[in-house]
């Protein structure tokens, strides 16, 4: 590239000088090219630089077209040479080069040049710069050079280019218009000769557009100055003419007023002065006309409004000094004046305190504050206005959160006028519920795209103050007998200033609303109200926890939540103390009790012991049910005082609805079962009320049974259906307006009667005390039924398996136990109710395409469901409990649980019971000797099978003979009684039952024995047993034919060592054992030979094997062990032996928790002697 | 949580002795040649540790480990790792319920008593990360729900020393989680043989009409020879195994002197002293023995130690490896 430079510099270089003088005459060659860049368009992208640099630095400089150098150096930017190059060409052909490359440029969005590059084409312009190449040029120039960095140009505009800038006049006029093209206003007119200046120039045009820039600022103000002026004169002449009629002095009044802001205070003073004293009816009109100036601009702009109050507190003043405000027509304007501002008041209040998200166009608080009537417009007005206006400034004061001033100012008001106290100090709490609202606006929300419920952390300390402020107004208000009436907002405010996280505390309830004691009976309500809501919905959350920053966990949640709880209803049980019996209270302290029982057994803060939550559940049940219990009697006193339109059953239905489980937030318990007894008492406690009440009573509690039953919106839960319209009946029994639900529960009903739940015992039912028997469950039904009932689905936990539609499992309905499906939660039904009398073994279903069985009734099937391996608790059990299993069925409604219970069945429970039934029982024994030869250990295994239930090992097997013959050290029974099956199609019902026991036996008997001994396998006590016999041949199981097999030594065996008949391994492996050994001894002798052979030193045991330097346990077992493995220990099998004994003994010592510590002397005496033993 | 106090009982110990005596005959049963692995497999179980098992395909690995879980009746899942697992495959995830609209929560293999990781090498870091996670955790968070795993929970992880590609080597931080790495060998010629032994006589099983040959794992028997409670009193009984004080001191003594080594990049950190205490705890009462010897510490030291120290590259390129810094510093001990 330097090449292609240097050689156009030369080309430069020669054609310079020439073109210095006179352009030369070029050849038609060039000049065609030259021609030809007018072709082209002029780009300075990175690309096209970059395709320039690498072009010139591969073609030859000599063999580059003209065009091709000029194209070069308009995107390399050397201008200079720009410049010359233009220089060369005819001038015509020059100046339309320029044009297009200053065109082009400005036609790009973004055209890569920098401020130098913009000086350099200025520079480089064949010829003056005209208009149009100024404009681009500026244009150029404001995508050169950032606005806020025009000190760039500044300097090198000061300095000066070629063209532009410097200290010559004419450079600096062109300097000033390309930054005027540029947008460089300020800089423009420090290069812009002055207007007077602007006016000698010939050029026309530049002449106007300099003067439009230059005199646009100075001259509008003045014209404006004048122009008002004008219309003040001109306006004020029309209102002292007396020829002109009304219309146009009032339209000269309006035109005043539209100016008189504009006037200067000191002419607009003494000429209102003098209007008012030497025209009064001029200067009416004049503040008649900016009166209604202010009415029509009322919904304007913010801004002009408020300008307008400025005014008016102009004129107001204006007119208490020159004018009685107390006479008329002055007082009806201050008046008018007053009406105004109050408008502007009420207006800023009302949208201060509105919850709309939109901008609110009002008049800031304080301006309004700023503008108030006062002095002698304010003790002009009338008292009534005054007050009015008092209030107002109080709400202004409210609204621009000035709480303490705001309050002092309600109580003034209040002393004079308590209703609008009241009304203030309702208003001051929304304000101030307002201010302190933690949730953050929508607006704010949208911006940081925060979640709906985002807030603001209430932390304790916040909380504390917002508590104190509150408390100290509330305090100020009730002091001042103008405590807020609107007990929705003083809960709301006194919310607000809680933590969302903290549970209320009664000191602060006392604290904000006074005592208990002497509260009023709604605002107690609604506090307790509020909290309980509370306690269901928010505190026991963690994320609630978690987002107000509390640092609780879940124990201390918990914990919160208990206390919230017990605050509540000690503020119930405080306020009866003061108060008679209220059924009110009474019955939000039953449902309050209610939901902490569902709360402590649901909750699933701290996963507690599920007894201690049962206990937590009923003691607080037990307590609703008194609480209920009491309410609708306090109910019976108050309802002789209520007129009919003020009966209701909210304690009967607060009563009702606690005990079939549906909690007050809408959350659902669906493990409660119907409690007769607590039914009957609220039906008692209806029909307790005195007169007709009771009827009337009763009939409105059917009433709303019927509209439940009715809702669709919100139908009732499938599991709630039943238990709900036959609780209801209980109370409402024949009440016309349930029919409907009558009619529905008596379906249930008839449903229920073709069908029954029932248990039998399997087997006589007189059973042992410690013995297992089996129950079998099963639905009693009709043939019908059978075929439509589709009883497979409660021994599937597959949600599918059900009619209709899969249950869609709420979050709001509970139940007491967790279940996958309709089998685990018949199971667990099972359970709850068997096992307060009996273990439960285990639990066996019946398939799920179990096929019914035919009954001895005709038209009547059994389908069974279950078989149950129970054993009694003790003796006193007498019988088996009730059980339930929940049917479901489809009606109109859609799906409905109905709980179908089976009756109680006797039972005995005896010492010496019958035997269960059994059949079929094979008993296969396995004789496991492969450990035999090796440990001695000889185990035999029993496995019995059996329809029905297999027998305990001793009725089963005659163990006498070989527990004498052999010793029978450990029976393991396994897991007992396995029920694998259950058969429900043969001719009776009967599992399929299993047991496994491993015998431990003596082995050392056979062991001991000189020669081979025979093994008897026990015998069946019954012959009606199919027994097997196996054993073991190798590793191979084999069956025998007779119940003996041969054990112990062999004559041959005899011979040649411990060999044992059972299993040739243990002889196999000892002989491999030796043969191995005597090999590893052969090679070490191999190998210690053959290094005494190859090295001059061989290394020998005492070379190896050292004293250890400390001498403990560790060291001693090591070196013994390192001895022990060693082929360098010269030691025979019997010293190995005592090494070993050795070895073991000073583990034992050293390491054992009873062993008696060796001493260090003790210790190197072993070693030692095992040192000289080995090397 | 119910917390057991250590307390020297015979009876106990003599429980836990048949126990592990009665586990390990039952999988010697099943598994022929690896009375070591299962004498580990143990440890890990009795101490609540973690087993990595090191070696080639095929060594009866997770044939062995269903032995033990179905001996013990212990809940047994195994994991094939593999390179597209996500952390979601193993410690499950929220699911939405087709039918009922709501999220539900699924719960991954890991929701086991005993845990097979196969090839846990193959598995992208992340996968390794969460599963590790939990082991040391011993819960899980699905869809911000904290969810206990099964007691006791165990894996027992498996890697290929051979087939490296495609593979992402468990970093030092996390082979520390495990408490012991086991190198398989192959068995001995006779085991060897009697395996085969074993299979010429299995048969055929039938089912659903046809047959299949029978394998190993069905010689696995349904009904387990000890439930969790013996584990739990095994559990307890290592837990009152004595270790005196000259074992500690040496414990000790060898975890420093891995650190100290010049031959060592890195030692061993305080959790291997541990680890080796514990094991050998476990180790005494599988042999019968209610206090813990040095041969116990030195049977183990391998397993434990090897996995956490790095040897340096002057060392190893001076020809010395793990094994034979740590046979040194061992034979120093004594």
């Amino acid at each position: 590239m330097n090449a292609a430079l240097l050689l156009t510099v030369c080309v430069l270089a020669a054609v310079a000088p020439a073109h210095a003088q006179q352009p030369a005459a070029l050849d038609a060659k060039v000049l065609k090219q030259y021609e030809s860049i007018l072709t082209h368009k002029f780009s300075r992208e990175l690309t096209d630089i970059f395709s320039a640099l690498e072009k010139a630095e591969r073609t030859d400089p000599a063999s580059q077209t003209a065009s091709d150098r000029f194209f070069y150096l308009f995107r390399t930017g050397d201008w200079a040479k720009v410049r010359a190059e233009l220089g060369v060409m005819p001038p015509e052909l020059a100046r339309k080069v320029y044009d297009k490359m200053l065109g082009d440029l400005t036609e790009k969005q973004k055209p890569n040049v920098r401020l130098d590059d913009v000086l350099g084409l200025a520079d480089a312009v064949p010829g003056e710069l005209t208009g149009d190449n100024l404009r681009k040029l500026g244009q150029l120039l404001s995508l050169a050079v950032p606005a806020n960095e025009s000190y760039w140009i500044a300097d090198r505009l000061a300095k000066g280019t070629a063209k532009l800038g410097g200290s010559d006049p004419a450079k600096r006029l062109l300097a000033g218009r390309v930054l005027l093209a540029g947008g460089f206003k300020e800089l423009a007119r420090t290069y812009l000769p002055s207007l007077a200046q602007v006016e000698q120039l010939a050029d026309e045009g530049l002449r106007n557009e300099l003067t439009a820039f230059l005199a646009s600022q100075q001259e509008t103000e003045a014209t404006q100055r004048a122009q008002v002026q004008k219309i003040w004169d001109e306006n004020l002449r029309i209102l002292t003419l007396t020829k002109v009629n009304d219309w146009e002095k009032t339209k000269a009044g309006a035109a005043l007023a539209r100016v008189m802001m504009q006037i200067p205070p000191g002419t607009l003073g003494p000429v209102f002065a003098d209007m008012v004293k030497s025209q009064p009816e001029s200067a009416v009109r004049l503040v008649s006309g900016f009166g209604r100036k202010l009415q029509s601009e009322i919904r304007g702009e913010p801004a002009v409004r408020t300008e307008n109050l400025k005014a008016q507190t102009s004129v107001a003043t204006m007119l208490g000094e020159n004018a009685d405000l107390r006479a008329q027509p002055w007082n009806q304007l201050a008046q008018m004046m007053a009406e105004h501002w109050l408008v502007e008041a009420e207006n800023t209040f009302t949208q201060k305190t509105s919850p709309s998200s939109s901008k609110p166009k009002l008049v800031a608080p304080e301006d309004l504050l700023a503008n108030a009537p006062s002095g002698k417009w304010s003790a002009a007005l009338p008292a009534s206005l005054r007050e009015r206006l008092d209030v107002g400034l109080s709400k202004i004061i409210l609204a621009s959160a000035n709480f303490d001033s705001a309050a002092e100012r309600i109580v003034e008001i209040g002393k004079r006028s308590p209703g609008a106290g009241v009304a203030l100090a309702e208003d001051f709490l929304t304000v101030w519920a307002q201010t302190h609202n933690p949730t953050l606006s929508e607006a704010m929300r949208r911006k940081y795209s925060l979640p709906d419920d985002a807030r603001i952390p209430v932390t304790p300390i916040m909380m504390e103050k917002n508590i104190q402020s509150l408390a100290r107004m509330m305090a100020l208000f009730r002091q001042a007998g103008i405590a807020p009436k609107d007990y929705q907002k003083v809960v709301a405010a006194f919310d607000l200033a809680y933590s969302n996280a903290e549970a209320y505390r009664t000191t602060h309830i006392e604290k904000v609303f006074g005592p208990l004691a002497k509260m009023d009976e709604q605002l107690f309500f609604l506090i307790l109200s509020r909290m309980h809501a509370n306690l269901t919905e928010r505190w026991r959350k963690m994320d609630v926890q978690k987002a107000g920053l509390t640092r609780r966990n879940e124990t201390q949640t918990l914990e919160m939540v208990r206390a919230g709880y017990a605050g509540a209803l000690q503020m119930i049980d405080d306020w009866l103390t003061g108060h008679a019996e209220g059924s009110r209270a009474l019955t939000l302290g039953g449902t309050l009790l209610m939901d902490w029982g569902d709360f402590e057994y649901f909750q699933e803060l701290v996963s507690g012991d599920a007894k201690k939550r049962m206990v937590g559940y009923k003691e607080k049940n037990l307590q609703a049910q008194d609480y209920f219990q009491r309410g609708t009697a306090a109910y019976a006193k108050e309802v002789a005082k209520l007129a009919p339109a003020e009966h209701s059953i909210d304690a009967h239905l607060g009563w009702f609805h606690g005990l079939i489980g549906i909690g007050s937030g809408g959350q659902l318990n669906l493990s409660k079962a119907m409690n007769r007894a607590a039914l009957t008492k609220i039906r008692e406690s209806l029909l307790a009320l005195p007169g007709k009440a009771a009827q009337v009573h009763l009939t409105l509690f059917a009433k709303t049974v019927n509209a439940r039953l009715a809702d669709e919106r919100d139908p009732l839960h499938e599991d709630l259906k039943y238990r709900y319209l036959a609780s209801a009946l209980v109370i409402t029994k024949d009440n016309p307006f349930t029919l409907g639900a009558e009619k529905k529960v008596g379906y249930f009903d008839e449903l229920l009667s073709e069908l029954r739940l029932q248990t039998r015992v399997d087997g006589p039912n007189t059973v042992g005390r410690d013995q297992e028997f089996g129950l079998i469950v099963s639905l009693v039904h009709t043939e019908a039924m059978g075929r439509v009932g589709q009883f497979g689905q409660y021994l599937s936990n597959d949600p599918g398996a059900g009619p209709g539609k899969a249950r869609r499992k709420s979050p709001f309905a509970r139940k007491m136990r967790e279940a996958q499906g309709p089998r685990d939660e018949f199971e667990l039904s099972l359970m709850e109710s068997l096992t307060p009398f009996f273990d439960v073994k285990s639990i066996t279903f019946a398939s799920t395409d179990v096929k019914p069985r035919a009954t001895a009734q005709p038209g009547w099937e059994e389908t069974v469901l279950a078989y149950l391996l129970v054993r009694p608790k003790d003796a006193s059990v007498d019988k088996v409990p009730p059980v339930e299993l929940e049917l479901k069925f489809v009606d109109l409604t859609g799906p409905v649980t109905i709980p179908a219970q089976s009756a109680e069945t006797v039972i005995k429970v005896a010492a010496n019971a019958p035997p269960r039934p059994a059949q079929k029982v094979e008993v296969t024994q396995t004789l496991d000797t492969r450990q035999f030869g090796i440990n001695g250990a000889l185990v035999l295994e029993v496995k019995a099978t059996a329809t029905g239930l297999v027998p305990e090992l001793n009725e089963l097997l005659d163990l006498a003979a070989l527990a004498k013959a052999v010793g029978i050290r450990q029976t393991n029974a396994h897991e007992g009684l396995q029920v694998k099956e259950i058969n429900t199609w043969g001719d009776r019902v009967a599992p399929r039952t299993e047991r496994l026991w491993t015998l431990s036996l003596n082995g050392d008997v056979i062991r001991a024995a000189e020669g081979p001994v025979d093994f008897h396998f026990p015998l069946p006590k019954t012959t009606d047993v199919v027994a097997v016999y196996q054993t073991y041949k190798d590793m191979d199981l084999a069956t025998l034919p007779q119940p003996t097999v041969r054990l112990g030594r062999t004559v041959a065996a005899a011979a040649g060592g411990v060999v044992l008949k059972p299993a040739r391994n243990p002889y196999l492996w000892p002989g491999v054992g030796a043969g191995a050994a005597l090999l590893v001894v052969g090679l070490i002798y191999l190998l210690v030979r053959r290094s005494a052979d190859d090295s001059e030193k061989p290394l020998r045991a005492r070379d190896v094997f050292k004293m250890p330097a400390d001498v403990d346990g560790f060291a001693v077992v090591a070196l013994l062990r390192r001895l022990h493995a060693s082929p360098l220990a010269t030691l025979r099998e019997p010293q190995r032996q005592e090494l070993q004994q050795d070895l073991q003994r000073v583990q034992q010592t050293c390491f054992g928790s009873n062993g008696s510590k060796m001493t260090e002397a003790d210790l190197r005496g072993v070693a030692e002697k095992w040192l000289r033993a080995a090397c | 949580m119910q917390t057991t106090q250590p307390s020297p009982n015979p009876a106990a110990a003599k429980t836990a002795e048949q126990f592990a005596g009665g586990v390990r005959e039952r999988v010697g049963k099943i598994v022929v040649g690896q009375d070591v692995v299962v004498e580990r497999v143990m440890i890990a179980l009795l101490t609540g540790g973690h087993l990595l098992l090191q070696g080639l395909p095929g060594l009866a690995k997770t044939l062995l480990v269903n032995a033990v879980a179905k001996a013990i009746h212990l809940d047994f899942k195994r994991v094939q790792f593999t390179v597209d697992m996500l952390p979601s495959d193993i410690i499950g995830s929220e699911i939405i319920d087709q039918k009922s609209g709501d999220f539900r929560i699924h719960r991954g293999p890991v929701f086991t008593n005993l845990l097979l990781a196969d090839e846990i090498n193959r598995a992208a870091p992340k996968v390794q990360g969460a599963m590790l996670e939990a082991m040391q955790e011993r819960k899980v968070t699905i869809g911000g729900q904290n969810l206990k795993l099964p007691t006791p929970f165990l894996v027992i992880a498996t890697q290929n020393p051979v087939e490296q590609s495609g593979t992402f080597e468990l970093p030092e931080a996390q082979l520390d989680r495990f408490m012991l790495l086991h190198r398989l060998g192959y068995p001995g010629r006779d085991d060897e043989q009697m395996i085969l032994q074993r299979q010429l006589g299995m048969g055929l099983r039938r089912e659903d009409g046809g047959a299949v040959p029978r394998s190993a794992f069905d010689m696995i028997e349904d009904n387990p020879g000890a439930s969790v409670e013996d584990l739990v009193t095994a559990m307890e009984a290592v837990q009152a195994v004595h270790v005196s004080e000259v074992i500690v001191k040496h414990c000790v003594e060898l975890v420093r002197r891995t650190r100290e080594s010049k031959l060592l990049d890195f030692g061993c950190s305080p959790r291997a002293g541990l680890a080796l205490v514990n094991a050998s705890r476990a180790r005494a009462v599988i042999h019968g023995r209610d206090f813990v010897t040095p041969e116990d510490l030195f049977d183990l030291a391998e397993d434990v130690v090897l996995h956490r120290i790095r040897v340096s590259y002057e060392a190893s390129a001076a020809g010395h490896t793990g094994k034979q810094v740590l046979e040194g510093i061992l034979g120093t001990l004594g």
